[in-house]
């Protein structure tokens, strides 16, 4: 059975009227890394996990869960 | 322009760099092979495969940790890449030294010179080709 991390940031990104700049920029990454995380080509690490859910108001495990 | 912008734009030159110094090592790796070569090529050889090498560290890294520019060129998803890449260019030297080692059966008159030089350009190469291309992706 095949688990992947699936995550909500694009559509919390864009309820809280941020571009991918604006959140990396908060979060302290890059551009890019943003893309590949909201796209799910990155699996995060904890800590940029936690960033993100904090920099987007919401409870991590909101923005981030496992789909089989 | 902000950081990101700045680290954005550098990222995707460094990128295209890249590309064009895999290029450029391999042309002149071919050209020293085809027996044209003088020393100054295989010298130049070396030096490219060097640069290329000392490009896939994080030196700025090492050197101004306190840039945020620097930081975000090297953030968690650039390492992500540059350690995939890495992985993908010694898979590639182990390839190329196999298919020598098969090669040296039919052939062998295969000089430890020739086979070095084709498993380092490769696996350089090809983990510079690699970290260039999911650094592209990742921008896209």
């Amino acid at each position: 059975m095949t688990e992947r991390l699936a995550n909500a940031i694009k559509s919390e990104r864009e309820k809280a009227s941020l571009t991918q700049a604006a959140l990396a920029e908060q979060v302290g990454v890059s551009r890019k890394t943003i893309n590949t995380v909201e796209n799910g080509v990155f699996t995060p690490s904890a800590t940029l996990a936690i960033k993100l859910a904090q920099a987007l108001s919401v409870p991590v495990e909101q923005l981030f869960w496992i789909e089989r | 322009m902000t950081a990101i912008d700045i680290a954005e734009r550098r990222a995707r030159n460094r990128a295209f760099a890249f590309l064009f110094l895999a290029a450029l090592t391999c042309a002149v790796m071919v050209f020293v092979r085809s027996g044209r070569g003088s020393d100054f090529a295989q010298g130049l050889w070396l030096g490219l495969l060097f640069g290329c090498v000392l490009n896939l560290l994080p030196i700025k890294r090492w050197l101004r940790p306190n840039s945020d520019v620097t930081r975000l060129l090297d953030d968690e998803g650039t390492r992500a890449n540059r350690q995939l890449s890495c992985t993908i260019g010694f898979w590639a030297a182990v390839v190329v030294a196999l298919a020598f080692q098969l090669a040296s059966h039919f052939n062998p008159a295969i000089g430890a010179e020739e086979v070095g030089q084709y498993v380092a350009t490769a696996g350089i190469v090809s983990a510079m080709i690699a970290f260039a291309l999911l650094e592209l992706r990742a921008a896209r």
